[in-house]
């Protein structure tokens, strides 16, 4: 599995298990009402979710498991997809603990961007087939 | 495929059934229902089916760290299977009917349960994974 996968993947099961841990206080504080302002978790919850956990794991299993270039780096530009990762996941940080700061939101959703297009960049020529149909 | 992917996946394509009924079901304009269904269906979608797939899939596919750790690696595999589902039951039955009662209630308890359970099944589907999220050239100077 190539450092990228790794570090992508690992990041997503940090992110699970924050989720995990997020949806376990919310549905805590449903149950037995402890506090009003934990519902402020909501969002930070489902960013956590679908971003961190869900996004993150599928793309970081197909960078590793795509078919890989026949010349040259074998998965694309290595700087590239290290980018991706710092990107990535400086958006899931800045998207999921925004708190209401529109500022923070933007700069998120700009860095969760960036990281997308650069996933997309380097997977668009790996979507191949080699065998003959 | 392994008989816990197996299960894994059976159990996901259900919960996304279930959570397309009870969203067929909400919006029944001559129903009305005094309870929210609403995050009972996201997380049939998210965690019954999504992330269940996601779980059943990688403990196939993910490089296995040592071969005669088999027998280890399902006992936690099938503990993460049943925890999670265990938790995620008693969720759906119980969230529904949550908060609207004073003092400790049977669906409180219930909760109280399911939360314990669906956090076990999580960081023992982390315990799983982790160490066989590694570069290839580790895993074979393990072996």
């Amino acid at each position: 599995m190539p450092s990228v996968s790794i570090w992508m993947i690992r990041s997503s099961l940090v992110w699970f298990l924050l989720t995990f841990l997020t949806g376990s206080l919310l549905l805590l504080n449903k149950g037995f009402e402890i506090s009003p302002a934990l519902w402020a978790l909501m969002p930070v919850h489902y960013e956590m979710a679908l971003l961190g956990w869900i996004l993150q794991f599928v793309l970081g299993t197909a960078y590793w498991m795509f078919p890989r270039h026949l010349e040259g780096p074998k998965r694309g530009n290595r700087k590239s997809a290290i980018l991706m990762v710092i990107t990535l996941n400086a958006g899931i940080v800045f998207s999921a603990f925004a708190m209401n700061q529109e500022w923070v939101l933007f700069a998120g959703r700009f860095f969760l961007l960036s990281g997308v297009i650069l996933f997309v960049r380097l997977m668009w020529g790996r979507v191949v087939s080699y065998r003959d149909l | 495929m392994l008989p816990v992917t197996r299960w894994f996946i059976k159990a996901g394509m259900i919960y996304l059934t279930s959570g397309m009924l009870l969203l067929f079901i909400d919006s029944m304009p001559f129903i009305g229902l005094e309870i929210q269904l609403l995050p009972v269906y996201w997380h049939m979608i998210v965690i019954g089916w999504i992330t269940q797939i996601i779980m059943g899939v990688s403990i196939w596919m993910f490089p296995r760290k040592r071969r005669d750790r088999q027998k280890r690696e399902s006992f936690l595999t099938w503990s993460v299977f049943g925890l999670l589902n265990t938790g995620l039951i008693l969720r759906f039955i119980s969230e529904p009917f949550s908060g609207n009662e004073t003092g400790f209630s049977a669906a409180q308890w219930i909760i109280l349960l399911s939360i314990f359970l669906q956090l076990a099944a999580a960081v023992l589907y982390v315990a799983e994974i982790w160490p066989r999220v590694q570069p290839k050239r580790k895993r074979k100077s393990k072996t």
